[in-house]
């Protein structure tokens, strides 16, 4: 971490334009005043809401989803492409037609549910395919009811894929969320300081902002990692 | 119990196991299904019980509900023991089972640190606590040793009391032992 401060402090010395390359002490000394004020924790809120709240519908959406696309090869072929589809297209796209369909305040939590979904999807779907056969197979000799097959074969085979998803899905949602505040601009959030900082060429402003969505990812990650990390054990005490 | 396979053939990419293969089997008490490796043994079983389609002719007579011990042990490994056996009936038949199969101080324990002749005792004792109208086990003393393998036996033959009981075995004595009827079978495609 020190050397990398360092790097960027050579660097700001090397450059010796604030205006182009802000340097650590201005960073941070910007940081420092924004962090005093209560106008940033309302907006360090509404990003983390709306990009939770994006999160959560993406993660319970691509559950839903895998269920649904495992249960019916009909549903499958509806939906395999359309995630395909939201998978390969740039973000920046579904952030403009979000713009147009929807208020500028929802575009965030849309674009986060939208990264989000297929990669859930996409991890649950593969756990699903790969349950042991030789399980399922005993299962059914025995006449296990589905309810025993669901909690015993399939929750312990997918967790592990589920857990995966859920924290790789993390970043994607902040930096997804983030993009589209910055193009969408909602008045209360961190992309609308970025777009500003960036208008009004403060660009001590905009790594002070990049820094805090750098330090709420990396904390919101952590949390995740956590609680991943919680449910792990807990259903390995439980025998799941 | 009659069982009647009617016309049966079953092949593989690189083998045919049964051709046209008819014949009506009797069941009640043990009966040990003998023959070389490869012969068809599990093939036998597997289409018998329906878990294995034949690709012509038909099986009929044999009932919907059976048991059937694997030759693998397919246990479920985040389960311990107890679990294990638990899934298929009670929890107190569960512990009497695998007090039977000499796993009584093994209730806890998760098969990934079970040894391998434990592991196959609780999925014996996985078939032996399940409820239905038919026993088939396939191999099921595989990595056993004699004690337990002779501590076993008179489990199947406890089991043979209340359904038939069809057991793969190479070893002539484990039918003999059990006073079984010997089915074998011989060459390819395979015949009694």
């Amino acid at each position: 971490m020190c050397v990398w401060l360092a790097v960027w402090q050579i660097l700001s010395l090397c450059i010796g334009q604030e205006v182009l390359f802000a340097s650590p002490r201005a960073t941070f000394s910007r940081l420092f005043s924004l962090l005093g004020t209560g106008d940033f924790w309302l907006k360090a809120l509404h990003s983390l809401l709306g990009i939770m709240e994006g999160y959560l519908l993406g993660v319970c959406g691509g559950i839903l989803l895998a269920v649904l696309t495992a249960c019916s090869k009909w549903l499958l072929a509806v939906f395999k492409p359309m995630l395909t589809v939201i998978k390969t297209t740039p973000v920046v796209s579904f952030i403009i037609l979000a713009l147009v369909w929807l208020q500028k305040e929802s575009v965030p939590v849309f674009i986060s549910f939208l990264m989000v979904l297929p990669i859930v999807w996409a991890n649950l779907t593969t756990g699903i395919a790969e349950t042991n056969p030789q399980l399922l197979e005993m299962a059914r000799v025995y006449r296990l009811s589905k309810r025993k097959i669901l909690r015993y074969i399939y929750f312990p085979s997918v967790l592990p894929a589920l857990l995966t998803s859920l924290t790789t899905a993390i970043g994607f949602a902040w930096k997804a969320g983030i993009a589209a505040e910055v193009i969408s601009t909602p008045r209360e959030s961190i992309g609308a300081q970025l777009y500003n900082a960036k208008v009004y060429l403060e660009t001590a402003d905009l790594f002070a902002w990049t820094l805090v969505v750098i330090l709420l990812s990396m904390l919101f990650e952590r949390l995740i990692v956590f609680l991943v990390g919680k449910i792990s054990a807990l259903a390995a005490k439980e025998g799941v | 119990m009659n069982v009647t396979f009617q016309d049966v053939s079953v092949r593989y990419a690189d083998k045919t196991v049964f051709t046209h293969f008819t014949h009506t089997f009797s069941f009640s008490g043990v009966t040990a299904l003998m023959g070389a490796s490869g012969v068809g043994k599990t093939t036998f079983l597997r289409v018998l019980c329906g878990l294995e389609k034949p690709e012509s002719g038909s099986v009929t007579g044999f009932p919907a509900r059976f048991t059937y011990l694997f030759q693998e042990d397919r246990l479920l490994p985040w389960l311990d023991a107890l679990q294990n056996v638990a899934v298929v009936c009670d929890e107190a038949s569960a512990r009497r089972a695998l007090e039977e199969v000499g796993l009584g101080e093994e209730l806890h324990t998760k098969p990934a640190e079970l040894s391998g002749g434990m592991r196959r005792r609780v999925a014996l004792a996985r078939a032996f606590a399940h409820d239905s109208d038919f026993l088939l086990l396939d191999e099921p003393f595989q990595g056993l040793d004699d004690s337990l393998r002779a501590a076993l036996l008179p489990l199947l033959q406890k089991e043979a009391l209340r359904r038939p009981v069809l057991f793969v075995t190479h070893d002539r004595r484990e039918a003999q032992s059990l006073d079984a009827s010997v089915l074998e079978l011989h060459g390819s495609p395979a015949v009694l």
